[in-house]
């Protein structure tokens, strides 16, 4: 069953760029019961960032979890949800790179 | 990553220049590997060829599936990641079922692959599998070596990785044109000295408040304990705290079933007495687990009164399934050290929890002269004391193995909790022997599991490993059947194992003594026998077909709801 597009997460992740991290990435988010419904990723030389919009497949499905299951692969740096309210520390994180 | 590891040891190396498959085994020498578990193929040749010549003992198993339960078990009793090793393809795909076992049950594994050489993959080559992406969901981490003078780095990278954190398989995939490359100038490790998050003082503030506030608080323990060598510290926070105790599945051992404060195992074949204990309670202190939906049922319905204190190593975990209260995320060790567990007036709930053990204490006095299994397994296990460690497959047995044996740490309790593989038993049983060779280890197998992984007995033969299997036969896939009694209007489809074959003389032929037995009065003469056999034996125990497991928690009901056995 998919979502309405009203329940729509905005997150943004930035990770190592290297071989199988955007698989790996990916695999954990629809793994754990979210489907990508846009996506735009850049990379310079070894750092990527890509911002997804995802459907939970059922109300269930807490994105700030699957995030923290994101951070724990090797390859991520940070993880932000966008239309959150993400902490000042994780903005001027975001600022700064 | 917020949690970050610590390098297992710099790789001291031989000079250059080394093959890349000269460095895999200089590297597995430096890094301690005492013993990996294997099978060779085409791709992996060049690693085999320069094994014979390093220090590490190599255990040839006769199935790759077999080589990563060795590991597994090899890693979860020395807390050193296992090694497994096997070639690309068929080889590589017989290791996942191994690898998510490890995955689930987070358990340290270093599985290294033989794979096609560069120029050939992605070509559909022989024996080519992607096994990189294949194993991405049941990995903590893994890598493709590209280049030879990188193995030393990657080794020491996936042992650091395996074994930091909450612990857990990397597999480290290598084409086979880089084990055969020559390397001048092997790269080392230069990964960082990581540290472990130290637990927020707010959060152990809120856990001080919570439980001192509490009248009904519960430990709930979990496998994390076992992975981070905490058993004695819960031990101390328990007896100094007078708070009882329920175990999952895979927290059994960190305090002995004879224990005051231990009510037993929750959930699906728990004890009654810790079921209705988390129904009841007011506190949850849930210590490296995860809220298994095995052990809490139905989780709408589970522990409704309770706050929760959650501390584990991995924040993903916190808040995962159930809201906590006060979330400490960090080292269990540290964590527990942090916390003053003083709680309010509980000796009315002490007193009410100790009756309720003693109340629903399980009964040995089965009717009739066949032989009991719960009976027979606890006797066995308090006869062998504390070196005994068993390695059970899925299944009846299994859950016996849960509520009636006594272990006397986590560790020494081989099953596989999260994945349920069966087989998982004679081979986790071999891993478990090298590791620990003055333990007294028994295999726990159901007639079906067993079959599973039965050409094991050949590498138990080859090395003369002491391995003590204790076969309940019942000539059934026995929890299959319950559950088809129970909860399928006994259809009993494709459960009957009547034509098994002969288990001893199956035994004898791979070269392993074995007997039989099926009466009652022959149990304590079998256990003699296992217990002085100084080589690997199998008793062969026919058991009744038609004995269910009890209690149980049916599937999608809460744990208050446990059907109990009829008498």
């Amino acid at each position: 069953m998919t979502a309405a597009p009203h329940t729509l997460e905005h997150v943004r992740i930035e990770f190592r760029c290297v071989e199988g991290a955007l698989r790996r990435i990916l695999g954990v988010i629809e793994a754990r019961g979210f489907a990508v419904r846009s996506m735009q990723m850049g990379s310079d030389e070894d750092r990527s960032i890509m911002m997804l919009a995802l459907a939970p497949q059922d109300e269930s499905r807490r994105v700030d979890t699957m995030l923290k299951q994101v951070e724990r692969l090797h390859e991520t740096h940070t993880t932000i949800r966008l239309n959150g309210a993400p902490a000042v520390a994780e903005v001027v994180n975001v600022a700064t790179f | 990553m917020n949690i970050m590891t610590q390098p297992s040891a710099e790789p001291d190396i031989q000079p250059a220049p080394r093959t890349g498959a000269q460095l895999v085994v200089d590297t597995l020498d430096a890094l301690g590997v005492k013993c990996v578990f294997g099978y060779p193929g085409g791709a992996i040749m060049p690693v085999y060829d320069a094994i014979a010549h390093g220090k590490t003992r190599h255990i040839l198993v006769r199935h790759e599936q077999a080589a990563a339960f060795a590991a597994d078990s090899y890693g979860r009793l020395t807390g050193r990641a296992g090694v497994c090793l096997a070639t690309s393809g068929p080889g590589a795909t017989n290791l996942i079922t191994g690898i998510a076992n490890a995955y689930l049950d987070s358990v340290p594994m270093v599985a290294i692959t033989g794979q096609v050489a560069q120029p050939m993959m992605g070509t559909d080559a022989f024996q080519e599998t992607d096994i990189f992406g294949m194993t991405m969901p049941i990995v903590k981490h893994s890598m493709i070596v590209r280049r030879p003078e990188d193995i030393p780095a990657a080794l020491a990278e996936a042992f650091a990785i395996a074994e930091g954190g909450r612990p857990g398989p990397v597999l480290v995939d290598l084409p086979k044109d880089v084990q055969q490359a020559v390397c001048e100038n092997p790269e080392k490790w230069r990964g960082q000295a990581d540290v472990l998050q130290a637990p927020s003082p707010a959060a152990i503030a809120e856990a001080e408040r919570l439980i001192a506030g509490s009248s009904k608080p519960l430990f709930y323990l979990g496998g994390g304990i076992a992975r981070d060598n905490a058993s004695g510290m819960i031990r101390r926070i328990v007896e100094e705290s007078g708070i009882p105790a329920v175990a999952t599945l895979q927290g059994l051992g960190v305090l002995p079933p004879e224990h005051p404060a231990m009510l037993g195992m929750l959930g699906m074949h728990g004890h009654r007495a810790a079921n209705m204990a988390v129904q009841e309670s007011d506190l949850l202190i849930v210590v490296g687990a995860r809220f298994d939906d095995r052990a809490t049922g139905k989780l709408a319905a589970f522990a409704p009164h309770a706050a929760v204190v959650h501390i584990d190593v991995d924040a993903a975990e916190l808040g995962k399934l159930r809201h906590a209260h006060a979330a400490v995320c960090g080292n269990l060790k540290a964590s527990l050290a942090a916390i003053d567990f003083v709680p309010g007036a509980i000796d009315a709930w002490s007193a009410q929890c100790s009756e309720a053990r003693v109340t629903h204490a399980a009964r040995y006095d089965a009717p009739g002269n066949g032989i009991y299994a719960p009976a027979m397994l606890k006797t066995l296990s308090e006869r062998v004391g504390d070196d005994f460690v068993a390695a059970c497959d899925v299944g009846q047995h299994q859950m016996w193995v849960a509520q009636h044996c006594r272990f006397s740490r986590p560790q020494a309790h081989l099953t596989s909790g999260g994945l349920g593989a069966m087989g998982y038993g004679l081979p986790a049983a071999i891993g478990a022997k090298l590791a620990e060779p003055d333990s007294h280890v028994f295999a726990i197998c159901g007639d079906g599991g067993f079959q599973m992984n039965i050409q094991e007995l050949a590498t138990l033969r080859r090395y003369g490993i002491p391995v003590k299997i204790l076969l309940l036969d019942n000539a059934m896939l026995g929890l299959v059947r319950q559950w088809q009694e129970l909860f399928f209007a006994g259809n009993y489809s494709e459960v009957d194992l009547s034509d098994n074959p002969d288990f001893v003389e199956v035994a004898n032929a791979f070269g392993i003594e074995a007997f039989s037995i099926e009466r009652r009065e022959e149990v304590d003469g079998a256990i003699d026998r296992l217990i002085e056999a100084r080589g690997p034996i199998l008793a062969h125990v026919r058991i009744d077909p038609e004995e269910n497991v009890w209690p149980l928690v049916p599937p999608g009901a809460s744990n208050a709801e446990m059907m109990e056995k009829r008498r």
